[in-house]
């Protein structure tokens, strides 16, 4: 449907890619409202933004200074003291491998997992359905160290101390990720998956051929999500892990952190700098996945 | 959201086997999930259940002392002060950044903004920072002595007050900390929520002569509803268990008079530096039990009203 | 699991020293018996580097001995030994802990009291006494912890304030008064925290309660005593003295530096013997005008003393290997090992030759004063203090208390009852 940039309403979602909207958009005169528009998404990038540049600052200031006022826009002098410190006191650079081994096989796990098991509570009728589902739902709401120790008794029986196993398997029954794939699938159109098993596809066909294209923006959510939440983890690899070449960077900030009695605020926040750039550089790229337009392009 | 496809009469599948496995299907698809969540998530649950009905301190599993934990947390006022706290940073934060959330999502979407992607990279930038961390920038952004906050306050006339240990101000403090570092997370759900809404809704609108504001109220928002009741009920879990910003910015004690400490604290506090691990589990049901009726409120209001 | 790497930290120099054989604090072990296996480890920053440089002496004796030290952060060590005994696999041979919580793991640890009489005359008191519970010696401390307070001389003499005139905390009090009259406010005596308990124990220390917040049997709780009532009100006066710089923040030693370093305060109420040298690593600009003196007493002539919490390694009942274990310990410990320690830390240490090496030196920081000598006094002077059950709530209840008090909205008496109601109530003492 052609229509010119112009008279398009503004708040227009998932109805064409952006690449189409770069090409056929015209830049038409400014209005007062999107001048203040612009001025709020600025203010609040702002906001989002000083803290985090506190923490970039100080990690490239001299250890000592980091107490000191002014902070200054640009570290006089600039030093690699705390990273030079960081790395010296710590195994961070295997440490940063494994994090990163770490999310990526939960990541792919996990989104498999939820995104089937979701889908099925969304769409697929079943005795005791609700049931089950509720069932999962209320397991979430119970704080999460109540069942550490157990957990650690029940691992140090089937001899998962020490092992990437007892991180990632738990894991996978993910309840979160259930709950998010569900409320989603809710909204994959009936329609579709009738017509799809008129046409004689199997169930599993269905799910993965129809259903996990149209919920392309779920799955890049999830994926970001489970990244995250397993790269910043650091209950469970605290209690699990033992030996150093197995541990992740949260581990290795909360060792550094404290030397004696004191803590280290500086070389954490250095580490942490350093943790944030594959998050931030794998947001940047994923992003597009969970924006574009998709079930325009089922209705064809 | 009817489509224009016409849908012939279902066939009846003729092999047995298919219909069979159309049945068992849902089962198996599940079956993965469910049985590591029995194996890791149900059965150490169903084992604290039972610590709560002992009087379990560090080693040793003590006496069977059946309700008396209980019986000592709801006469706790304690237990009260960090209910009273976490309900107040709940009011305070999830339905602000659940707004927050969805405003920028819509904005950062619409093919008016420019440099979308950039804004919701910075939006996102807080989230990636780990809970800890969030903590300590807080701690040092309001630190009375050499925190960035008080030297913005200063030319607006407010003296520099140490706003960390002052009870009127602690709990403000942990929500604009709270604001910061999830509402981008908000964001990407709300997003992701944005691009189920056919585009040709908007078009009918559109033609229909509807203005912006009126397309996001009667468009927009029931379409997001299942997507906006998640975020309200996971943020609602998460208040509750929230624990290490307020441990980093307040210690585990919450602070002067007690202002800063939450349930999450409270229930870390008791189980992992006291180690009273019947005590504890206590705590965990009465608060899961709160969170039930919390989340099942918002559930029921929210699939009340028809479209 | 091999020989950790950290080795390379501790200075390789400290090692060929320790290679030289440590002969202090070892019964010789019969070599005959080849032993094998491993021995592990755990510690946080800043503890276990002592038994990390005895590493290549213990192998002379032991070659077939692979020793595994593993670190992790004081939190986790805590949970981890707590999950090992409780699971009843995994735990080490050696593990470092807070003193506050022994008597959490006690049942899952081996009782060393069989050694005591030997290594009597190797630790400075009262360590031997801390490390055990109810007449048994449970571990060795790395570190002893005596505190007193430390004061900026230049700016003390600039106000006319003298270290021979305070004799009781009231006379600090008044000194605050003078002090801020007389620098218009622009500069406070001191620090403090409205929750501060660690005040508290200083003073509880000097009114003769060994265990802080119990009774010598730890079956009682003495917060409501006349004495530790006494105590809160001290803490009142000293609150409301026009020198005291309230809530400063929220972390005592953390934010301390802080205030320290832009001189609004002018001394430190609390300093236990580990905290100078973060003074020297974090405000060395001030080098030379720092004096460390005793705690006032309460009352004119009474004690000058207060204690802090050490770290202690124990030994896990779990380890196959216990005797070789309390030979690690002694080593790391005492001797070349608590010198190793010393070095990388500067914590003053619980081995008493040390101390006495180092009672000699004077201290530049504290232009020239002979700070170790002052701390050893005070360590001698201290009490048998001990650490019960349930002392980090009791820390915390009184704490919340203790805010109460000094904000008015109680007086001490009434405080301090309800701060030992509550104990009573939660940690099933009388």
């Amino acid at each position: 449907m052609a229509t010119s940039a112009r008279t398009r309403p503004r708040f227009v979602a998932g109805a064409q890619t952006e690449k189409d909207t770069a090409i056929t958009e015209q830049r038409p005169r400014v209005r007062a409202t999107d001048l203040l528009i612009y001025a709020v998404l600025i203010l609040a990038a702002l906001a989002f933004l000083v803290p985090f540049y506190w923490m970039v600052v100080s990690s490239f200031r001299p250890t000592a200074q980091f107490f000191q006022l002014p902070i200054p826009l640009v570290p006089n002098p600039p030093s690699l003291e705390n990273f030079e410190t960081l790395f010296a006191r710590s195994k961070y650079g295997r440490g940063l491998l494994n994090s990163a081994f770490l999310a990526i096989v939960s990541v792919i796990l996990q989104v498999w997992f939820c995104a089937l098991a979701g889908y099925t509570f969304a769409k697929l009728r079943f005795r005791g359905r609700d049931a089950l589902f509720v069932g999962i739902l209320t397991t979430m709401m119970i704080p999460l160290g109540v069942g550490l120790i157990p957990n650690f008794i029940i691992m140090a029986r089937i001899g998962w101390v020490d092992t990437y196993r007892a991180l990632i398997v738990p894991g996978i029954a993910n309840a979160f990720g259930i709950f998010w794939m569900r409320q989603y699938c809710l909204s994959v159109p009936d329609e579709l998956l009738d017509a799809a098993r008129v046409d004689g596809a199997g169930e599993f066909g269905i799910f993965s051929r129809i259903v996990l294209p149209v919920i392309r923006p779920a799955l890049a959510s999830l994926a970001i999500f489970v990244f995250l939440s397993s790269w910043n983890d650091f209950l469970q690899p605290l209690v699990f892990l033992r030996s150093e070449d197995k541990f992740t960077v949260q581990l290795w900030l909360s060792i550094v952190d404290r030397q004696g009695n004191m803590s280290q605020p500086a070389i954490v926040m250095a580490g942490s700098l350093l943790a944030s750039i594959p998050i931030v550089a794998m947001f940047a790229v994923l992003q597009r996945h969970f924006i574009a337009g998709l079930t325009a392009g089922s209705v064809k | 959201m009817a489509l224009a496809l016409p849908i012939p009469a279902r066939r009846e599948t003729a092999h047995p086997l298919d219909r069979g496995w159309r049945r068992a299907a849902p089962y198996v698809f599940i079956s993965p999930f469910y049985l590591i969540f029995l194996a890791f998530g149900l059965l150490p649950i169903v084992f604290s259940l039972g610590v709560s009905l002992y009087d379990w301190r560090g080693t040793t599993p003590g006496a069977f002392v059946g309700a008396a934990n209980f019986q000592v947390l709801l006469h706790d006022p304690i237990f009260y002060t960090a209910l009273r706290n976490t309900v107040f940073v709940w009011l305070g934060s999830v339905p602000p950044m659940i707004v927050l959330a969805l405003v920028f999502a819509v904005l950062l979407n619409s093919q008016r903004v420019r440099f979308r992607s950039v804004f919701r990279t910075v939006y996102f930038l807080p989230v990636v920072t780990s809970l800890v961390i969030t903590g300590l920038i807080f701690k040092f952004l309001f630190n009375p002595n050499f925190g960035l906050m008080n030297r913005l306050l200063e030319p607006l006339g407010i003296a520099p007050t140490n706003m960390l240990a002052d009870p009127t101000w602690m709990k403000p403090v942990l929500i604009l900390a709270l604001l910061w570092r999830w509402t981008g997370n908000d964001m990407v759900i709300m997003l992701a929520g944005l691009q189920s809404i056919p585009g040709d809704l908007y078009e009918a609108a559109r033609v229909d002569g509807a203005s912006g504001p009126q397309t996001f109220w009667h468009i927009t928002v029931p379409l997001m509803r299942p997507v906006i009741l998640f975020d309200a009920i996971i943020s609602t879990i998460g208040t509750f268990n929230l624990f290490a910003e307020p441990f980093v910015l307040f210690g585990q004690d919450g602070g002067i008079g007690q202002a800063g400490l939450v349930t999450g604290t409270l229930l870390y506090k008791n189980a992992f530096v006291y180690f009273k691990f019947g005590y504890g589990a206590a705590l965990a049901w009465v608060l899961a039990l709160i969170i039930f009726v919390l989340s099942m409120t918002q559930l029921k209001l929210g699939s009340r009203e028809a479209d | 699991m091999g020989i950790s790497r950290r080795q390379l930290l501790a200075g390789s120099a400290v090692a060929a020293a320790g290679a030289l054989g440590s002969t202090r604090g070892l019964t010789a072990a019969p070599r005959a018996a080849a032993q094998s296996g491993t021995l592990t480890v755990w510690g946080w920053a800043g503890t276990y580097e002592g038994i990390q440089s005895q590493i290549q002496a213990f192998n002379q004796k032991h070659p077939d001995i692979m020793v595994n030290v593993q670190t992790f952060d004081y939190e986790t060590v805590h949970t981890n030994l707590l999950n090992a005994i409780v699971a009843g696999t995994g735990a080490p041979d050696l593990c470092a802990i807070d003193v506050v919580r022994l008597t959490q793991y006690i049942d899952g640890l081996v009782d060393l009291s069989a050694h005591r009489a030997e290594y009597e005359d190797y630790f400075v008191p009262p360590t031997l006494d801390l490390g055990s519970y109810q007449g048994k010696l449970y571990g060795l401390a790395t570190d002893s912890e005596p505190v007193g307070v430390l004061y900026r001389k230049d700016i003390w003499d600039q106000y006319g304030i003298a270290e021979e005139d305070i004799e009781t905390w009231a006379d600090l009090a008044e000194a605050g008064n003078k002090l801020n009259q007389d620098s218009g406010g622009s500069v406070s005596l001191y620090g403090m925290l409205a929750n501060q308990y660690q005040l508290y124990e200083v003073l509880a220390v000097e009114q003769g309660f060994t265990g802080y917040y119990f009774d010598e049997t730890d079956t009682k709780v003495i917060v409501d005593d006349p004495k530790a009532i006494a105590a809160a009100e001290v803490m009142k006066q000293l609150w409301d003295s026009k020198g005291a710089l309230q809530n400063f923040g929220t972390d005592y030693y953390d934010d301390s530096i802080v205030v320290l370093k832009s001189s609004q305060a002018a001394s430190l109420l609390v300093s236990p013997a580990w905290f100078p040298f973060y003074l020297t690593e974090q405000i060395p600009e001030q080098s030379g005008k720092w004096r460390l003196m005793r705690a006032p007493a309460i009352e004119p002539g009474g004690p000058r003393v207060g204690y802090q919490v050490p770290t202690i390694f124990v030994m896990p009942s779990q380890s196959q290997q216990q005797d070789l274990a309390w030979e690690f310990e002694i080593m790391g410990t005492t001797g070349d090992g608590a010198r190793a320690l010393f070095d990388l830390t500067h914590i003053l240490p619980a081995d008493a030759g040390l101390l006495e090496e180092l009672e000699s030196q004077p201290d530049e920081y504290f232009g020239g004063q002979k700070t170790f000598e002052l701390w050893g006094e005070i360590a001698r002077d201290s009490p048998k203090v001990f650490f019960g059950t349930g002392f980090t709530e009791a820390q915390a209840i009184l704490g919340n208390h203790l805010q109460q008090i000094l904000n008015g909205e109680k007086s001490a008496e009434d405080g301090m009852h309800e701060a030992a109601e509550e104990m009573r109530a939660k940690l099933n003492k009388s």
